[in-house]
């Protein structure tokens, strides 16, 4: 009888293992090719990300703003700039700089 | 009688040791067989796979290629991309395959305008392969793949791409033509590049690290300096946000650099800094209790002598009696003297130790230099005080200077971004030191007597001390100047550490400044750090000011 208990759970185990192996056999397919779409994704991305990031260097940018707009953009005195918050449905208007020498 | 001459004999069995046991083992043929045969179909499946697999085709070298010969990305602290590993195309053209000439330099004209064809017919009537065009863009390759040509040849190679040439090539470093890192962090991290798919992030920011090299640059075309210097270090956490060392090199030409001039000046060079050492003097004093900033000194002399060489002030116009604090506002090297000769050899040198000025210095590069050792006096002593016969990097300057102005906390400097909880804090001087140091070093820069009028940028409290040394070149003190700045800034809430320093400067009789009253005042004779590293410093903040105040 122990015997026939044995048998039968060993084969029950392999007929368990073969089916759940199947079974994710797709869904370990699905992944290869999920991660083989992002890795592909990714480095399409990283590609764009260096055309972009070349030709917005600041080298280039300053090169732009040379080009199109050399009277327009005109420097802001750092100290005359405020920052707004809101807190609570109130509005606070703060200096960007605070000079403790003033 | 008979009896006696029969002879007995006796046969016995012949007994041996050495007699045949019957194995209990009984194998019979069949299974014998059996178990052949098994092993014979086993191994004919793995030998026909093995074959087909060797009979398959590899046109997926360059996957291969890129497998073996990949490096992960470097990114700034903005996720911008400073190095990429990518497959490039290189066309070459072979001239036995040519089977019309004429018409091949004329395609190629419209492809290529711009090329010399003198060469390129040349190179057409011999018989070498050579290269048309490497890293070919991939408008150009589709239009040279529809000519149909089979002369023209193309290959695939893996290529590490650096978006911004020259600008981080001190801290990215160079790779070898096998892909590995030689220099900078591409040695440093080598393993990580080559084995983690995520890129490395630095704590670099490329806009500011531009605004700075731009204005070493300028540096050049004013005071014909050899080379020039400038760090950028966030004061609690080390974080390098800027390292810029000139001359630098493309890093996409990947040349052999052996001009010693080309050296990382922040990190590897290592110099007499001259009088930025007084604020070292003057912490020291302050952590060990035996100054007040307004403790005074006096009758300070205008020169003295030590073992027979003499110590003498630079302007004679000095008053004899001065403060602690006035020593350093208005660079007193003898009140330097009497502050080191007041907290002694011992003490002093233990807190120089502390700082880490005298040992090498762990960071996330190899180019990396040895401060020099020397034996300890008095007079060392003496003259370590006002940074003379004591040399160390500018790296290790501006991180001494950190620890003395954002309240005495040990900071590790370094390029590669981590978590915040993962930067452990050490405090290792007095809180005291920081407060009585940083307004000092204001005075430096906001008053009149002070030597750094022309980095008192408005809005920016900048803080800081020039150091004046003459540059010693093979054992030997040379007239020539290395030309320091170090600035905290703002000085009531301490958030970065700026150095710059500039390399043979020569003064500049054109130039026209403007001081901090607004007046023009033309030439300069003073070939020191105030005329001359403080006006680039100043412009400095001036430019990434606005960026640190609204990102940082």
């Amino acid at each position: 009888m122990k015997r026939i208990v044995l048998i039968f759970s060993i084969l029950i185990l392999i007929l368990a293992t073969t089916v759940t192996k199947h079974s994710t056999k797709k869904i370990d397919k699905e992944i290869f090719n999920l991660k083989e779409d992002i890795r592909f994704l990714t480095d399409q991305y990283e590609l764009v990300l260096l055309d972009y990031n070349y030709l917005s260097s600041p080298k280039k940018l300053l090169e732009y703003q040379q080009k199109f707009f050399e009277n327009e953009l005109v420097p802001v005195d750092i100290q005359n700039l405020n920052q707004i918050k809101f807190n609570n449905k109130k509005v606070f208007i703060k200096k960007l700089i605070e000079n403790s020498e003033n | 009688m008979e009896k006696k001459n029969e002879t007995n004999l006796i046969l016995e069995d012949y007994k041996t040791h050495f007699y045949y046991q019957k194995s209990n083992l009984n194998i019979s043929f069949n299974r014998v067989t059996f178990i052949f045969f098994v092993f014979l179909v086993i191994s004919i499946i793995f030998s026909s796979k093995a074959l087909y697999l060797g009979s398959l085709k590899k046109n997926e070298n360059n996957i291969e290629v890129a497998k073996l010969d990949y490096r992960a990305s470097l990114i700034d602290r903005d996720g911008n991309i400073l190095a990429k590993t990518v497959i490039t195309t290189n066309v070459g053209i072979n001239p036995n395959l040519v089977i019309n000439k004429d018409k091949l330099l004329i395609n190629l004209k419209l492809i290529f305008p711009n090329k010399d064809y003198k060469k390129i017919k040349e190179k057409l009537n011999g018989k070498k392969f050579f290269y048309l065009q490497k890293q070919i863009s991939w408008d150009s390759f589709e239009k040279l793949t529809l000519l149909g040509d089979k002369s023209i040849i193309s290959e695939e190679k893996i290529s590490r791409i650096y978006p911004h040439r020259s600008l981080f090539s001190h801290i990215i470093g160079q790779i070898d033509d096998d892909n590995n890192g030689i220099s900078g962090i591409e040695k440093f991290y080598d393993y990580e590049l080559r084995k983690n798919n995520k890129p490395i992030q630095l704590t670099v920011d490329t806009d500011i690290q531009y605004l700075i090299r731009e204005e070493l640059i300028k540096s050049k075309e004013i005071f014909n300096n050899l080379g020039s210097a400038a760090l950028l270090m966030d004061i609690n956490t080390g974080e390098v946000i800027s390292l810029v060392s000139l001359p630098d090199f493309d890093l996409n030409k990947r040349e052999t650099i052996e001009d010693l001039n080309y050296t990382n000046k922040v990190t590897k060079g290592v110099y007499e800094l001259g009088s930025v050492f007084k604020t070292l003097t003057l912490a020291a004093a302050f952590e060990n209790n035996i100054v007040e900033p307004d403790t005074n000194f006096e009758k300070l002399e205008k020169k003295i002598f030590c073992a027979g060489n003499l110590i003498s002030e630079y302007d004679n116009k000095l008053p004899t009696n001065l403060t602690a604090a006035q020593i350093l506002i208005r660079s007193s090297n003898i009140g330097s003297v009497r502050i080191a000769q007041k907290v002694g050899l011992e003490k002093y040198k233990n807190f120089l130790n502390k700082l880490g000025i005298l040992s090498k210095i762990e960071f996330d590069i190899e180019e990396v230099g040895q401060p020099l050792k020397f034996r300890w006096g008095k007079c060392k002593l003496a003259t370590s005080s006002f940074g003379h016969g004591i040399a160390t990097t500018p790296l290790q300057l501006a991180k001494a200077y950190s620890i003395i102005s954002n309240g005495g906390y040990e900071i590790k400097p370094t390029l590669i971004k981590k978590e915040k909880k993962n930067i452990q804090i050490k405090k290792i001087l007095k809180n005291e030191v920081s407060q009585k140091i940083n307004p000092i070093l204001r005075k430096v820069v906001s008053t009149k007597e002070g030597t750094a009028n022309f980095a008192n940028i408005p809005g920016y409290e900048i803080a800081g001390k020039t150091g004046t040394a003459n540059k010693v070149k093979n054992g030997i003190y040379t007239k020539d100047k290395i030309n320091t700045f170090v600035s905290i800034f703002p000085f009531s809430n301490p958030k970065f550490v700026l150095l710059v320093l500039l390399d043979e400067p020569k003064p500049n009789k054109e130039y026209v400044y403007t001081l901090s009253s607004g007046q023009k005042y033309k030439g300069n004779w003073r070939n020191t750090a105030g005329w001359t590293t403080v006006l680039i410093a100043g412009q400095i903040i001036k430019n990434i000011g606005p960026i640190l105040a609204t990102k940082y």
